[in-house]
């Protein structure tokens, strides 16, 4: 580690890099002192400082619980601009697949009902869930106009379509507050890779599990969330496909253009930037408003896919939406800084927004006991549902996943696909998968401890946790 | 980041990376060196040394500052494996006259390839390195699956 990069104790599992030039605030790195060693490493806590030097950045450079080397923002970075004083958006900050997220699905079955149907649900679920390379997605769009929906009003566009329910709407509503859809800025090549890939799961680190509650921390809250022991709840881990990724590269590529002219430089060509309030700010904003829609929209085809596999191979009442999140996305928004509120440009680059109780976004029903926080375990391993804090902590932040420590190289250098699928299937735990590297390459020994990273969160006051699940079945892209 | 020694004249590499992957690749000149890049970005997610090409697709690239012609051309590779899902098998390219590059690209349809790892789905500009002098060009370039 660069002695530029030396982690000071600063509160429960809360470490700080000081402040150096060219940085404008300090890094704050949120880590147990077993997560520490896998936090540390020097690429990640590089990234932090790097982004601590972006124009307008307030109060710190925030790095999550899981947080690792990315390229440019370190995954699980969080970072806020001040967008009246000259802050920046960075189209890396948020990533390239925008709104990257987790939506949970809650059913009325328990894990001993299921378990004589689960192998023909996860057959069900594989034949219906298209994954792998140019299998389309649940939803085939014919024309320009149908995608220009979907990007203009997201998961409401699917719902009218037939794939959901206006309750459904209620539950994902959170997360791009203060921008609108710029479809003049979402590029006809990013509209070629969109068109054919609405309800669909990529491959990656994307998966679509059915899980069981195993533990409950929180019996109030968990009730309020409609969540309980031994029940079956199906987790979809993805994001918004090809067209985020071609917003983000085309942006990146605008941005690295523009930068000269708002005499801004980075120490990252992958940080490229602009004012939130110049032309080249606003319109990726647009863009990624439009690509975050599409993000929800695909979780949403994906969600009617979901529960027409259940009704066929396990029927028995209606796959509720507990609550839908994006991990990677930029938002406007007001914080108290220095003692004013001010309007945000808030990053969260693999980390959550996490509201506390009372936050007046939150729906009705969930409003006094906080915001449900979705954190996949890496495949095949637990998950958990957290919820939002009051303060909280990082612009009301917490962590999005277990964060890899190992590389996907390494990963499939050390257990095989065929393996490792049969260490999942000894587990009891069915497996589908794309392709027998992907599944590898996701292998859990690969990612920390998502219980720790959790527990970290948690001791740090980011949000607290509420229930645990364990996975039954494991469908991978 | 520096790109490193490599025994063969020509080749392509994965590195690790903890989330991504890196992908290095190296040649004699600047088009054999990209020619290598898109076999190293194929190799990631399709095995095609059994596939006999179906069809030719042209490639053209203006002139550029050599890493935005890796990238554009890596993209390019990303965007018809997505959406024509098309695999390229052999790839030809050339300097042209203005300095960029052109050739093509012999391409199989995806459901004729085994596929045997994440699509990848974009190019990054961080650590991004693509240089040479004569006889030896390398690139460096991490790469989002």
């Amino acid at each position: 580690m660069s002695p530029h990069h030396a982690l000071v104790p600063d509160g429960p599992d809360r470490w700080r890099i000081e402040r150096v030039d060219p940085m404008r605030v300090p890094g704050i790195v949120y880590a147990s002192e077993a997560l520490l060693p896998q936090v540390a490493e020097e690429e990640a806590l590089g990234q932090v400082v790097n982004v601590a030097t972006l124009p307008g950045i307030v109060t710190a450079s925030y790095a999550m619980p899981d947080v690792h080397w990315g390229y440019g923002f370190p995954i699980g970075g969080v970072a806020a601009t001040d967008v009246g004083r000259g802050g920046v958006v960075s189209p890396g900050g948020v990533g390239f697949d925008i709104s990257c997220g987790v939506r949970l699905l809650t059913s009325p079955l328990d894990a001993a009902e299921l378990a004589p149907r689960l192998q023909e649900v996860m057959d069900e679920l594989d034949a219906r869930v298209p994954t792998g390379l140019g299998a389309g997605g649940v939803w085939p769009l014919a024309r320009d106009a149908e995608l220009e929906s979907v990007l203009r009003h997201g998961a409401s566009e699917a719902v009218a379509a037939g794939l959901g329910t206006d309750a459904d709407l209620a539950r994902c509503a959170v997360g791009d507050v203060g921008m609108r859809p710029e479809l003049a800025a979402v590029s006809d090549r990013a509209r070629q890779r969109g068109r054919r890939q609405v309800g669909s799961l990529g491959s990656g680190n994307h998966f679509l599990e059915v899980q069981v509650v195993d533990v409950v921390y929180d019996e109030a809250v968990a009730a309020a969330f409609g969540l309980r022991r031994g029940q079956v709840c199906v987790m979809i881990h993805c994001g918004s496909r090809g067209l985020g990724h071609q917003v983000c590269s085309d942006h990146v590529r605008a941005m690295q253009g523009a930068m000269a002219r708002h005499g801004i430089a980075v120490p990252d060509p992958q940080l490229a930037c602009a004012p939130v309030e110049s032309g080249e700010g606003q319109a990726y904003l647009g863009a990624m408003a439009a690509a975050a829609n599409y993000g929800r929209a695909n979780r949403q085809a994906l969600t009617a896919a979901v529960r027409a596999a259940f009704a066929a191979a396990a029927p028995s009442g209606s796959l509720e939406l507990l609550y839908d999140v994006s991990h990677n996305l930029a938002s406007l928004e007001e914080h108290e800084v220095e003692g004013e509120r001010r309007l945000l440009c808030v990053h969260r680059k693999g980390a959550t927004r996490a509201l506390p109780p009372g936050h007046a976004e939150l729906p009705d029903d969930l409003r006094p006991v906080g915001q449900p926080v979705l954190i996949p375990g890496s495949m095949g391993t637990a998950s958990h549902v957290l919820v939002g804090v009051s303060p909280g902590g990082a612009f009301s932040s917490t962590c999005h996943g277990a964060g890899r420590t190992l590389s996907r190289h390494a990963a499939v250098r050390r257990v095989s696909g065929t393996a490792l699928r049969k260490e999942l299937e000894d587990g009891g735990i069915a497996v589908r998968a794309a392709s027998a590297r992907g599944l590898a390459e996701e292998a859990p020994f690969a990612y920390k401890d998502v219980d720790e990273v959790v527990a970290t969160c948690e001791r740090a006051g980011l949000a607290r946790r509420v229930v645990r699940l364990r996975p039954l079945g494991v469908l991978k892209g | 980041m520096t790109v490193g020694e490599h025994p063969v004249e020509r080749g392509s590499r994965l590195v690790p990376h903890t989330a991504d992957c890196i992908l290095e690749a190296w040649g004699p000149d600047r088009a054999s060196c990209l020619e290598e890049a898109v076999g190293g970005l194929v190799g990631v997610f399709a095995g095609t040394s059994d596939a006999a090409a179906t069809t030719v697709l042209p490639v053209s690239l203006e002139p550029a500052p050599d890493p935005d012609i890796l990238v554009a051309l890596l993209e390019e590779v990303i965007y018809t494996a997505e959406v024509f899902g098309k695999v390229p098998v052999r790839v030809h390219l050339t300097e042209t006259e203005e300095g960029g590059i052109a050739g093509d690209m012999e391409v199989v349809d995806g459901t004729q390839v085994p596929l045997i790892g994440p699509v990848p789905k974009a190019v990054s500009y961080h650590g991004l390195e693509f240089t040479g002098t004569a006889g030896d060009w390398r690139c460096h370039v991490v790469v989002d699956v």
